[in-house]
């Protein structure tokens, strides 16, 4: 593993992306970790709290290309995808790709799309390509998603369905900023300007070499056991109306690698496990007691860590 | 195997490769008694199977496969005249398990081949059951397990079996080897307990068919030119003997076998009727009395050897009339008795009647030439001493030794007049020439005689001192009866001068009689080491009849009483049975448990250690928490020994989660110990 190489790229992006987006240093490591693993992003989220800055934030960092569609309950999937337009001067139909071709995607407020809308964009990004006329077309590589959602109980929200919750690897929420963090927001300039200003520390192949590097992360059986546990731990102890599925155990083991990789480290710990398990199962479980807020600490707290 | 069949797995060549080697390991001993053709068509249906894995060819449809069968059973029939028994019945198995072959589809036709495969390991123990034979079988065994591995391991993958792939069912064949070897010496100590405490019944368990038992059978009840002298290069082993007291000298050890007294003109036979026992026998030993046991190969005939003359009979046993002892059931398996004989003895006289038999003669027109014996009987004129029959033998003696007579492996033929033919014209003869022609000429001259065959000498081997006797031992020699002095032996054979020996070997044999063993060999270091490992290797198989084969009922017990357990009966038998079973299941799991856990209990039990330790300063880690976050919390509240915990986490982290090394072992023990 190119450690050094790797950990100190790793390291100015979330330093650059700590600049931009105050006091949410966890939630940044959380989003990179997603883009490490390859996986698309959900943050559910109130309007106004960074989500958008974030997601530009890090496209810009990565040096990749960034589009974004605010969603509304009268969106086509063209709107998303994209079509084709007949042109006159040359009396053919061209092809407008539409935002969904970009390597960073952030689809804001996706919940407010309708279904049909939703599936078109979601399976776009279970396929990473998009067929249209008869003609298959691939997104760009990397390809990655970042889909706000805001609170379900919102007026004129469609929520998704779990079998497409289930194709974005992890979900986060930023919540608030802190009061000092709040205090240096307000102090500060305007943070679009100096989102602008950043410069991209990675270019598209050494995300991919880094992404490609993620398997390579030493997972031992003792930490399998762990991983395990937790699995059937989530099936068996009636927290939740259904267990972690097999996808979403291989889910959190990969995330669980980023994560390690992240953290300067060729294997996995069971504290790399701890750290990304919330974000990885959230949008995956659901508590048989809806008021419970703490359930996914529950489950982390019953397993022993063998 | 070729994507023929969609459920076949892509990458089970390999297992298939490793089932046809097995498959040629257990074919291998069948060859000694399979027919020539049957050995070739088994081989090549192997072969043809392998090139059919390795893509080279083509397998046969079902049609080509019906009429191979159908030729298979007539080429069965044609060469063994039936289907059923021992040697049949193998050859048709194993001819139709190579057949079996092109007809793998799926799983179930490879676990078919192999289960009949490891049949036919058992099946080679009714031919052959040396040491060769048995390890080869051991090694086919892994090499099968090996292959049921391989099967297994793709074919579970296929079906899904295994929802997660646990890294139980290793994925290459070396390891697929390693596991089935594993397993096997896994099975050793049970197989040993089971050896040494299953209760033995006396005689087969089982009823085989007549043919089941492999013998040698050597001597035979029957004697005619050539018939001894074909043996003169057989180098198996008939018997071996374990001296309980000192050895007797070479020319002292005659082994009494068959007795013959019927002459025909030709062959020398001892009908049946002979089998009748005496009930009572008498004699006059002379000098020491010689006590040795005998581990006798089987033969499948009722005679058994001993020193000439027993003084005692092992249990099962009895004597003929000509003092032969008799088995009472064929000698089908190794035989071990023990015995007591006099080299020297006077027997008792017999009344006049008893004798005519051993001076009758083929009925001859005595006045022609061209009779049988016309010339015997002339030279017998010459040679025959009246009222002094001592005097008469040593003429007679006399005449081997002067009249160039030669000793030879190959004599010439001889027709239809054997005595005369030898006496006069050829000259060159074994020793069933001399016995033949002496006792003639003794029962022309009206002494009463006889010829005795069995085994002449013997080879000390010096590494574990006990004495072999080879078929190319084997004997004839004659024995007249002289009035107060009863049957005496007469060996004409070794009348034959020094010089008149062919072959260098029963030069030495013939002539040893006061040489020692070890003063036979002055040739080269080369030969010397020879003859060494020579000894070293029979020492190994009798040591292999004695304890592995010969292990019986008796041999069990005489053990049990060795470690002080006497008159155990099959109850207790089998409860200390089943129970040393338990212990040793027990034993296996709790290896295999702790070799599965000693690393990580190894870690685990220093860092419980560590734990205890601080948890003196009330810190207490919580069973879901992390080393490196309860790490965190300790720095927090100790943060004068922050390095020393630093370093025992990473290295706890490292031990378990990265890679187990003994070196982080020791400095991680050291650090905590240190803490």
């Amino acid at each position: 593993m190119h450690k050094n190489k790797y950990t100190s790229q790793l390291h100015e992006i979330i330093n650059s992306a700590n600049t931009i987006i105050l006091g949410k240093e966890h939630k940044l490591r959380l989003a990179l970790t997603c883009i490490l693993a390859k996986g698309h992003l959900l943050i559910e989220d109130l309007p106004g709290v960074g989500k958008t800055t974030l997601a530009h934030t890090f496209a810009q960092l990565l040096g990749l290309q960034f589009s974004r569609i605010q969603f509304t309950s009268d969106m086509l999937p063209a709107d998303v995808l994209g079509i084709s337009i007949y042109e006159q001067t040359n009396s053919q139909f061209t092809f407008h790709p539409g935002p969904v071709f970009s390597n960073v995607l952030l689809a804001d407020e996706i919940n407010r799309a309708t279904p049909k809308t939703q599936s078109a964009l979601l399976e776009a990004m279970e396929e990473h390509q998009v067929t249209l006329d008869g003609k298959t077309r691939d997104l760009p590589k990397p390809f990655f998603v970042i889909a706000t959602q805001n609170p379900s109980e919102q007026i004129g929200t469609f929520p998704l369905p779990e079998s497409q919750l289930d194709r974005f690897l992890m979900s986060i929420s930023l919540g608030y900023p802190d009061a000092q963090a709040e205090r240096q927001l307000l102090m500060s300039n305007d943070k679009r300007e100096e989102l602008n200003k950043l410069v991209s520390c990675l270019d598209e192949n050494e995300l991919n070499q880094m992404q490609d590097q993620v398997q390579h992360v030493t997972t031992t059986d003792d930490l399998l056991d762990y991983v395990q546990a937790l699995i059937s731990y989530s099936r068996n102890s009636g927290l939740f109306e259904y267990g972690l599925s097999p996808r979403a155990g291989l889910a959190l083991l990969h995330v669980s690698k980023a994560w390690a990789m992240l953290n300067e480290r060729d294997y996995v710990i069971p504290e790399d496990v701890q750290a990304v398990l919330p974000s990885v199962v959230r949008h995956r479980l659901h508590p048989v007691d809806p008021d419970a807020t703490q359930t996914i600490d529950v489950l982390l707290q019953d397993v022993a860590i063998p | 195997m070729m994507l023929l069949n969609k459920l076949q797995p892509p990458n089970v060549q390999p297992a298939a490769l490793i089932l046809l080697l097995g498959l040629m390991l257990v074919l291998l001993p069948h060859f000694s008694h399979l027919p020539l053709w049957l050995s070739l068509v088994t081989t090549s249906l192997v072969i043809w199977r392998a090139c059919y894995e390795l893509q080279l060819c083509k397998i046969p449809g079902k049609l080509i496969l019906f009429l191979f069968t159908i030729m298979l059973l007539v080429g069965i029939v044609l060469s063994y005249h039936t289907l059923v028994g021992r040697d049949a019945g193998s050859a048709m198995l194993l001819g139709l398990l190579c057949l079996k072959l092109f007809e793998i589809k799926s799983y179930r036709e490879i676990s078919i081949i192999i289960n009949l495969a490891l049949f036919s390991i058992v099946i080679n123990f009714l031919f052959n059951q040396s040491i060769a034979v048995a390890f080869t079988m051991l090694l086919a065994l892994a090499v099968l397990f090996t292959a049921l591995i391989g099967f297994q391991h793709n074919y579970k993958k296929l079906s899904q079996l295994t929802p997660f792939p646990i890294d139980i069912i290793r994925s290459s064949e070396k390891q697929h080897f390693k596991l089935a070897f594993k397993m096997l010496a896994q099975a050793i100590p049970f197989a040993i307990v089971l050896f040494i405490l299953f209760p033995r019944v006396d005689g087969p368990l089982w009823g085989l068919p007549e043919d089941a038992f492999s013998a040698e059978t050597g001597l035979s009840d029957n004697m005619s030119p050539g018939r001894i002298s074909q043996l003169s290069n057989n180098t198996s082993v008939a018997f071996r003997v374990q001296f309980d007291s000192a050895v007797p000298g070479q020319d002292k050890l005659y082994w009494r076998g068959p007795v013959m007294w019927n002459f025909d003109g030709y062959s020398w036979t001892a009908p049946s009727n002979e089998r009748i026992a005496i009930s009572h026998f008498e004699f006059t030993g002379l000098g020491e009395k010689t006590n040795y046991t005998i581990t006798l190969q089987p033969h499948n005939t009722f005679w058994m050897f001993a020193l000439d003359l027993p003084s005692t009979l092992p249990d099962r046993s009895r004597l003929s009339a000509n003092m032969q002892m008799l088995s009472l059931s064929p000698v089908q398996k190794l035989k071990r008795y023990q015995i007591s004989s006099y080299t020297r003895y006077i027997l008792p006289t017999y009344s006049q009647i008893s004798l005519e038999r051993y001076l009758e003669l083929p009925e001859t027109n005595s006045s022609s030439p061209d009779s049988n014996l016309y010339k015997s009987r002339q030279l017998i004129k010459k040679l025959k001493v009246p009222g002094n029959p001592q005097q008469t033998i040593n003429n007679v003696l006399n005449y081997f030794a002067t009249q160039d007579f030669y000793y030879s492996r190959q004599p010439p033929l001889l027709y239809n007049n054997p005595v005369d033919e030898f006496l006069f014209e050829t000259k060159r003869g074994y020793c069933e020439h001399y016995a033949s022609s002496f006792t003639v000429l003794m029962r022309l001259t009206g002494i009463p005689s006889r010829i005795v065959t069995g085994y002449q000498g013997g080879e000390i081997n010096p590494l574990d001192n006990y004495m072999t006797l080879r078929q190319s031992d084997a004997h004839a020699w004659s024995e007249v009866y002289l009035g107060d002095k009863g049957w005496v032996r007469v060996d004409p054979t070794a009348a034959i001068p020094p010089g008149n020996i062919e072959n260098t070997d029963d030069a030495i044999r013939l002539n040893s009689t006061l040489k020692k063993p070890s003063t036979l060999f002055k040739s080269s270091w080369l030969s010397k080491q020879m003859k060494q490992m020579h000894f070293a290797w029979d020492a190994i198989n009798n040591r292999w009849n004695q304890w592995v084969l010969g292990y019986n009922n008796k041999k069990q017990k005489a053990f049990f009483e060795a470690i002080g357990i006497p008159d155990i009966t099959w109850q207790g038998l089998s409860q200390l049975l089943f129970s040393l079973l338990a212990i040793l299941t027990a034993l296996l799991a709790l290896i295999v448990f702790s070799n599965q856990s000693k690393q990580y209990n190894d870690i685990q039990h220093y860092y419980d250690k560590f734990l205890k330790k601080l948890r003196k300063a009330d810190l207490t880690k919580e069973n879901y928490e992390g080393a490196a976050d309860f790490c965190q919390r300790v720095i927090l509240k100790q943060p004068d020994s922050k390095s020393a915990i630093e370093q025992i986490t990473q290295l706890y982290q490292e031990l378990r989660y990265k890679k187990y090394s003994e070196e982080n072992l020791k400095c991680f023990k050291n650090k905590i110990n240190s803490f």
